[in-house]
């Protein structure tokens, strides 16, 4: 066997989640991935696992993403959304009953999201996580952590606070929710800065993963490129993205997503039918959105687009997983010349949401990638995990600061659209710090510390700064970033005066429910310590 | 009767303490304006940017429809994902308006998100790596810090000054209510620290120095150092393990735990670039990496 190839699918949404509100557009982030990607992926490697088929695979699923896949009004939301979906499919069954054209098409979304109605109900009982978790049990999915909210660790490296609370709460939400310590972390936006190891090491997480050049710019210069994995100083595995299965599957120009046989992702009946027909699909204001009924597929760099054929589409992913699989296969040939007989390593990592939301056929790609893959001698699929209990042995080296954004650094998350962000952080950090050296005997004070330590990390996540540099919810961003952020401010003020609101701090317990067993201490100094 | 009391004791004194709270910053604040200090530090702290469009903005308590105007208002949602995925780039070109360029100009104004303060006055002065050539500096001084800096100074002005160890590289004249500086074109892999300097006719006062930061380096490493470890995975790692240093240490369930130089030695380093393909950098021609 000449090496591992690692394909990690890194599932994060941001915390969304507006019970004062009927209806939350935003919420739709979360919908759409559970029916175009959570469903469709843990349902394949499900069935892959009942044949026999040996793979494993590596996955994050965030924090966020966790609590928000385990609470009650956004599952209940999720069934309405499922149930209006397959309202509307049963309707373009008829209406296009005599368009050849389309007609095929529509009755496949019924038949999909029926079946994913019959998932989501009756073989996953509402509760994605835990067959996430079979899976792992299985040894089919290796599951790491991630950061407790998805924050950029690398602009808070001043404040040892909030980098300790990030990893130690996310990592006590994992031990809740899968029932075993965390192995792994994907560092928020694979964000490093030289000294995070030790923060990592304090929760015993093995390894974490970096861009390439966050091994190939190591100190010192490392030997075996991203196809090894480095040790840094405290011990921690860093393992690199592999440049190559990379841009196979990202890249506009050669990635395989683009291929014009491929389901388009903007055109929906959403915005194409009349405003009678799609109004109960759309916004409660009448203002269009997607339904996820999309009946055009790529066809070119063209505004004509030509009828999507969903058979066609799954032959071509067919097709192109077996020429990734292909190309993987003369990769491992040529490392194991170039790295001198050791075993490579190829981490592949991918935004779960890719698959399936972005590129439909993504998920059919997948299972075909690991049906091949089984087939074949030089490699087998694995986790980090599993490389690093193979070769023990590796080289010592530090990361230098990096990410996996554009540009490599932290030029996403620190320009002029966001920068004012941090002085807000790094301010809340400080009070955290302090308020957190409190011992709170009563309920409420103990409650409102909670709360504090929520919203700091709800402030910290890394989409708001990345919305407010693409342009895109600019609006939404900033409202979640300066709420968190005057929500915490009260709180510190309330409970230095002693004269905490209980009715609003009930109101923001209820709404921003994330990480209901958060200890505040874990924002307490620790002399000595990373 | 006696928890009616208790409670109405209770709350009267919660009111009086935070009217005390109230009367001492009320105190400080006209202390501060009748010494006419607050002029610099006041405006240094910028708000975020206030919002071009309507907002999710609804009184919270009962549910309600979030009036969203998508197509007169905001982008549509589905742009963070294209964005995330797909990059930046994507988001721009796509035939929806995923983005707020896209979108006609707001109507009516937005009501804005919750006010934050506009200063903190702490004292902060802090220095981040944006990237290998780019420091980030801000600053919040409490008006009374840089009152006492440019004490005695005649015509004080300030300037922003970068040192690289013991070598001051630069000397930026800066407005301080800024309270923000990207200092471009420095040296990757160096460490700097800023300071902040008040400059009159008569001399000059230091104001503060930030926290020193080592930009990232890019490029292979020209240190050349093969040192190999072996970590079994069963055993836990040692608290505070250094694995550059020799030996490491043994014991805690790493007894095979073993430290050597070379490994490797024989192979030839390879050249690998990185690729820009991935997460928001979608499209976007790789960079030449070369080795140093």
């Amino acid at each position: 066997m000449a090496g591992i190839l690692v394909l990690h699918l890194h599932a994060h949404l941001p915390w969304v989640r507006h019970p004062e509100y009927a209806s939350f557009l935003e919420e739709d982030w979360l919908f759409e991935a559970i029916t175009e990607t959570y469903l469709p992926i843990v349902s394949r490697l499900e069935k892959l696992a009942d044949e026999g088929i040996p793979f494993r695979l590596s996955m994050t699923l965030s924090p966020p993403l966790v609590q928000m896949l385990r609470d009650e009004l956004l599952c209940a939301r999720y069934d309405r959304h499922l149930d209006r979906l397959c309202e509307l499919a049963e309707k373009e069954v008829v209406r296009t009953r005599d368009d050849p054209a389309f007609h095929k098409t529509a009755r496949f979304y019924r038949d999909h999201f029926f079946h994913c109605r019959w998932l989501w109900h009756e073989r996953y009982r509402r509760d994605l996580v835990a067959a996430f978790r079979a899976l792992q049990d299985r040894g089919a999915l290796e599951i790491v952590t991630c950061g407790a909210t998805h924050g950029f660790l690398p602009l808070v490296e001043t404040r040892p606070e909030m980098v300790r609370a990030q990893i130690a709460v996310a990592a006590a939400h994992y031990r809740l929710h899968f029932g075993r310590d965390p192995v792994g972390i994907w560092l928020p936006e694979c964000g490093y800065f030289p000294g995070l190891d030790r923060y990592l090491a304090e929760e015993n997480l093995r390894y974490f993963f970096v861009d390439t050049h966050g091994i190939t710019d190591a100190n010192p210069r490392t030997r075996l490129g991203p196809y090894a994995p480095i040790f840094t100083p405290s011990g921690v595995a860093a393992f690199g993205r592999d440049p190559e299965s990379s841009e196979q599957v990202w890249s506009a120009e050669l990635g395989y997503p683009g291929d014009p046989e491929y389901r388009d992702f903007y055109r929906d009946i959403g915005f194409d039918l009349d405003d009678d027909y799609v109004a109960p699909y759309v916004q409660p204001t009448g203002a269009r959105k997607s339904t996820g009924f999309k009946y055009h597929r790529i066809t070119g760099r063209t505004d004509h687009k030509e009828p999507w054929d969903w058979e066609r589409a799954f032959e071509r992913a067919r097709v192109h997983a077996a020429n990734f699989v292909f190309n993987r296969e003369r990769q491992f040939e040529h490392l194991s010349g170039v790295l001198g007989g050791r075993t490579a390593v190829v981490v592949a990592p991918y935004d779960a949401e890719l698959f399936g939301h972005w590129w439909f056929e993504g998920p059919v790609f997948l299972e075909h990638v690991i049906r091949r893959a089984a087939e074949q001698p030089h490699f087998r699929l694995g986790a980090c995990s599993d490389f690093l209990r193979q070769e023990p042995t590796n080289q010592v080296a530090e990361p230098p600061m990096c990410s996996w954004g554009a540009g490599g650094y932290a030029g996403v998350w620190l320009d002029g659209s966001n920068d004012w962000i941090y002085r807000h952080l790094l301010y809340m950090g400080k009070r955290m710090a302090e308020l957190a050296q409190r011992e709170a005997h009563a309920p409420l004070e103990r409650r409102a510390l909670a709360q504090a330590a929520r919203e700091l990390l709800l402030a910290q996540s890394s989409d708001w700064a990345f919305i407010m540099k693409t342009r895109t919810m600019v609006d939404y961003a900033i409202r979640r970033t300066c709420e968190h952020v005057a929500n915490f401010l009260r709180l510190d003020r309330d409970i230095r005066d002693g004269c905490i609101d209980e009715a609003w701090l009930g109101w923001l317990e209820y709404r921003d429910n994330i990480f209901p067993e958060i200890d505040y201490r874990v924002y307490r100094p620790r002399p000595g310590a990373a | 009767m006696a928890a009616i009391v208790q409670n109405l004791e209770r709350t009267a004194r919660t009111v009086l303490r935070r009217a005390l709270t109230l009367l001492e910053r009320s105190r400080e604040l006209a202390t501060r304006i009748a010494e006419g200090i607050a002029i610099v530090a006041r405006v240094a702290f910028p708000a975020p940017p206030a919002p071009a469009r309507h907002g999710p903005v609804r009184a919270a308590g009962k549910a309600s429809v979030r009036p969203h105007l998508s197509g007169l208002g905001e982008p549509l949602p589905e742009g963070h994902l294209v964005a995330r995925i797909a990059g930046e780039e994507e988001a721009y070109r796509a035939p929806l308006p995923l983005v707020e360029e896209k979108l006609p100009p707001p109507t009516e104004p937005a009501p804005g998100p919750p006010p934050l303060p506009p200063a903190y006055f702490d004292g902060a002065f802090t220095a981040m790596a944006r990237d290998p050539h780019t420091l980030w500096v801000y600053w919040d001084f409490a008006p009374e810090e840089v009152r006492a800096a440019m004490e005695s100074i005649e015509d004080p002005r300030t300037r922003l000054r970068i040192h690289q160890g013991a070598h001051r590289v630069r000397d930026l004249d800066f407005a301080l209510e800024s309270g923000s500086y990207y200092v471009n074109d420095l040296s990757p892999g160096e460490v700097y620290q800023a300071e902040i300097v008040v400059v009159g006719r008569n001399g000059e006062r230091s104001l503060r120095f930030s926290n020193p930061v080592r930009l990232p380096n890019i490029g292979p490493s020209p240190w050349a150092d093969d040192r190999f470890a072996t970590l079994p995975w069963d055993a836990r790692l040692p608290k505070d393990l250094d694995a550059f240093t020799w030996p490491l240490p043994f014991g805690e369930g790493l007894g095979s735990a073993a430290w050597r130089r070379g490994g490797a030695s024989d192979l030839p380093y390879e050249r690998w670039r990185r690729s820009e393909a991935g997460s928001a950098a979608w499209g976007r021609p790789p960079p030449d990496r070369e080795e140093r």
